[in-house]
């Protein structure tokens, strides 16, 4: 038996460095401009650099390493270069690019990295169809999925990113689609700081401190996505810190700590997104007149919204605590929907009343808040809430199991009880 | 009843008493700490800054650049002591006695490139490795055009 | 024990009781249905489980007080108790006797109540019942229990009882909490963060609402002030606190109420 297993560690083994004889450095060296480069499957180990136009690609069970603290693979001072289908795992960073002119990234796996992919001063990147995996440390001690800084045209797509400091870190890039990426367990699904034109379309965030934190930009477009389950101690759905010009569209928010937060932020609209159990919403501070919260659908969340005196402007949303009619029949409530409540302002200045989050006497102060009604400071105040017939379905699908287990419990208890009247 | 309500309200006094003695920085919590600013969590530790109220509460930053937002916000009425961590040794120092470094390729948490030190040789050492920047002291810092790049 | 089926046999006959019972199931059925309708099933603290639990926290406490301090006020009062130290029945007895039966009272009560939960839920498509949740409703009786024993012989007339338990009631449940929100506004963050780690360790109802926090893992909902306080509880030293404490709320009242017995006996 032992011999089994031993001859069959000693086949591993020998599988795994089979062809761990091609030399990629030699052969890097030794090609043309143009030429593309096949690394025939095996584990390879090395700090490997390209400096010229080739295209670079492996196949399954291709795995390129480094024991030491420089880059597995760095890019360099060059125009066409094209990488695809590798296997990297590194003890600092993966994949290091400086100063490239139209880059393609496409099916990399790296795993076990500190810093997955590190782009600098490039134009014309194209991050596709990546697996990032990082090490199970503190985020604190990690580094990014994939960092691009001071860079323009950069497309980061298709990625699934998971257990990193930021997913996606962006700074100082002019022009940035990040599209259908999945991010999970990270710090920072994806961060934006000092960069213009961003676009951020349909990508799914999960279980990260913030699901998406933007700072210091303008310009940007961030629709369709799904931002879920963001529940640390701080953390937020999305987060925009002096920002200026963003539509947010059509997304869901769902089950974050806070929905969306909006500071010292101007000129951002959201629009038709859907907020559903959020212990608070919408959060904002510092937010200016020109933004505007419109058409959204408020749903089974704890707090709808908070602010500080400036308020935020809400029109036309959808709110399941409303309590109004439509009379007029207009598709809108009769009378104003008042998110605003004392517990909630009160939260925004001072952060240890968090601890009273939906305790009793909270509750009953918010419902004394409603009954107020107190429209007159016009802060967090939607004039026209929407109204909604068809919500959603109610499909009576049964439970037989728990119907029989409540019902016996039900008729025991209930049995007991005359019982013991008697007895 | 009334005892708890005493009992209370003299812990309250002793906390209040505690608080105005002397300031003391205290550890950043990389879990719970978050810039009171631009409320990023603390990751970078040896470029953060914290003040201490008057009062007795923290405000911690990720960035001296932060800090000197909240003071041109706030004012320094308030503030009791103010620190900043060194970058070469990543200790805790007085806001108003380091010595800053400025030069806008040093990538800083908010990239707003002022670094700080406790030392002229640290300063020098550092300015070997990542290149020249600009000498500031602590007043030069407030009017400083903070964010500008490029 | 006779004595415990008797007194149960009387709290399950009155009114009160069936009444409680009906308003309890009524408002959980409530809230299942029309909140099961609207939302999806996602774990964690959402407004289905913060509204089970402030009903929970809010209507439980008030009817255990009341009912518990005014059987213990009623005995006194009646002179059912004079009667009772005629047999050979110690104080201890007596009062444990009570304790039991009005809990077992509770207990039933609650059990009625989620039996129906479920009964509905299984209509719906099935309802998350967490474990927390039972555990946290059997705390509450058990402390409340406690406490409406104590208030019950300090009072000595059911009107007084009553009144009292609603003072102590609307104390815990309500004033507290306005009074520290009071005082947030005027003693810095570190100093009001003290104060409610201090009231949740005087405050019953408040130890119960924390405690749901943290065995549901839900610690962060409380905020960052208190990721201290929350990592230490959630050490196993800080389990082994969490029950003494618990079982210190449960056991010092009924001591208390014993000791106020036999000094009233005495005098």
């Amino acid at each position: 038996m032992k011999q089994i297993v031993l001859f069959f560690l000693f086949f591993l083994f020998t599988s795994q460095t089979a062809y761990a004889e091609f030399d990629i450095q030699f052969a890097i060296d030794q090609a043309k401009a143009g030429d593309s480069i096949h690394i025939p499957a095996g584990r390879y180990q090395g700090n490997f650099i390209v400096k010229k136009p080739i295209k670079l690609y492996g196949q399954k069970g291709t795995e390129l390493y480094a024991q030491n603290d420089e880059p597995v693979l760095k890019i360099e001072h060059a125009t066409n270069v094209s990488i695809e289908n590798l296997r990297i795992t590194a003890k600092n960073k993966g994949i290091v690019a400086n100063e490239m002119v139209n880059l393609e990234l496409r099916a990399i796996e790296l795993k076990d990295i500190q810093v997955g992919i590190h782009i600098q001063r490039s134009r014309h990147i194209r991050i596709l169809e990546n697996k990032i995996i990082g090490n199970y440390s503190h985020f604190a001690e990690k580094g990014n999925g994939i960092a691009v800084f001071k860079s323009e045209d950069v497309a980061i797509e298709h990625n699934t990113i998971k257990q990193v400091q930021d997913g996606i870190y962006v700074e100082e890039v002019k022009r940035v689609d990040v599209q259908r990426n999945k991010v999970t367990n990270s710090r920072y699904g994806t961060h934006f700081m000092y960069s213009n034109g961003v676009k951020v379309l349909f990508n799914t965030y999960l279980q990260n401190v913030t699901g998406l934190m933007v700072m210091m930009t303008t310009n940007l477009e961030i629709s369709s996505n799904t931002i879920s389950t963001h529940n640390g101690f701080n953390s937020y759905g999305l987060m925009m810190y002096d920002t200026q010009e963003a539509m947010v569209r059509k997304n869901s928010f769902l089950h974050n700590r806070v929905g969306v937060a909006l500071q010292k932020s101007s000129v951002i609209q959201i629009q038709e997104n859907r907020f559903q159990m959020n212990q608070t919403a919408l959060e904002g501070t510092k937010v200016d007149e020109r933004s505007t919260i419109m058409e959204n659908q408020f749903t089974g969340n704890i707090l709808t919204a908070r602010s500080d005196n400036q308020g935020l402007r809400l029109m036309h949303n959808f709110y399941d605590d409303y309590t109004g009619l439509d009379v007029a029949g207009d598709g809108f409530g009769d009378v104003p929907y008042v998110a605003v409540s004392s517990f909630g302002q009160w939260m925004v200045r001072q952060p240890v009343y968090q601890f009273f989050v939906a305790s009793p006497s909270v509750v009953i102060l918010t419902s004394l808040d409603q009954q107020i009604n107190n429209t007159e400071r016009n802060l967090l105040v939607d004039s026209e809430p929407k109204l909604m017939s068809n919500m959603k379905k109610t499909e009576l699908s049964l439970n037989s199991k728990q119907l029989v287990i409540g019902l016996v419990v039900t008729i025991c208890s209930l049995w007991l009880w005359r019982r013991g009247t008697r007895v | 009843m009334t005892r708890w309500i005493t009992m209370l309200i003299l812990c309250g006094v002793i906390l209040v008493g505690c608080g105005e003695k002397a300031y003391h920085p205290r550890e950043i919590n990389s879990e719970t700490d978050v810039c009171k600013v631009c409320n990023m969590s603390i990751v970078h530790n040896e470029y953060a800054g914290q003040i201490v109220l008057k009062n007795g509460d923290y405000e911690i930053f990720d960035d001296i650049g932060c800090l000197m937002d909240y003071l041109k916000l706030n004012g320094d009425g308030e503030v009791g002591a103010a620190y900043i961590k060194n970058k070469a040794t990543n200790q805790w120092m007085d806001v108003y006695k380091a010595i800053y470094v400025y030069n806008k390729n040093y990538w800083t948490p908010m990239n707003y490139g002022v670094i700080a030190f406790a030392t002229k040789d640290e300063v020098q050492h550092w300015m070997n490795d990542e290149g020249e920047g600009q000498l500031l002291a602590y007043h030069e810092l407030l009017t400083l055009n903070w964010g500008i790049h490029e | 024990m006779m004595f415990v089926k008797i007194e149960l046999k009387q709290i399950l006959r009155s009114r009160w009781m069936q009444l409680v019972a009906f308003l309890f199931t009524f408002v959980f059925v409530a809230i299942i249905v029309i909140q099961q309708m609207a939302l999806p099933d996602i774990e964690g603290f959402t407004r289905q489980t913060a509204s089970f639990l402030s009903v929970l926290l809010f209507l439980l406490p008030l009817f255990i007080i009341t009912i518990g301090s005014m059987s213990i006020a009623g005995d006194i009062e009646s002179g059912w108790l004079s009667l009772l130290k005629t047999y050979p029945m110690k104080r201890t007895q007596y009062i444990t006797g009570k304790y039991v039966a009005i809990a077992l009272a509770f207990l039933l009560v609650i059990v009625v109540a989620f039996g129906f939960v479920l009964t509905i839920g299984g209509l719906l498509g099935g309802v998350r019942l967490p474990i927390v949740f039972v555990v946290l409703t059997l705390l509450c009786i058990f402390i409340f229990v406690s406490l409406g024993i104590l208030l019950g012989t300090f009072a000595k007339t059911r009107l007084f009882a009553l009144a009292l338990s609603l003072v102590v009631w609307s104390f815990l449940l309500l004033l507290m909490s306005y009074a520290l929100m009071a005082l947030g506004a005027v003693v810095p963050g570190h100093i009001l963060q003290r104060l409610i780690i201090i009231t949740i360790h005087i405050n019953p109802a408040e130890w119960l609402r924390f405690g749901y926090f943290l065995f549901s893992n839900q610690a962060s909902v409380l905020g960052p002030a208190f990721y201290d306080v929350t990592r230490f509880y959630l050490s196993p030293i800080g389990h082994v606190l969490y029950g003494g404490i618990t079982i210190l709320w449960i056991v010092l009242p009924l001591m208390l109420a014993t000791k106020l017995l036999k000094e009233e006996h005495q005098r």
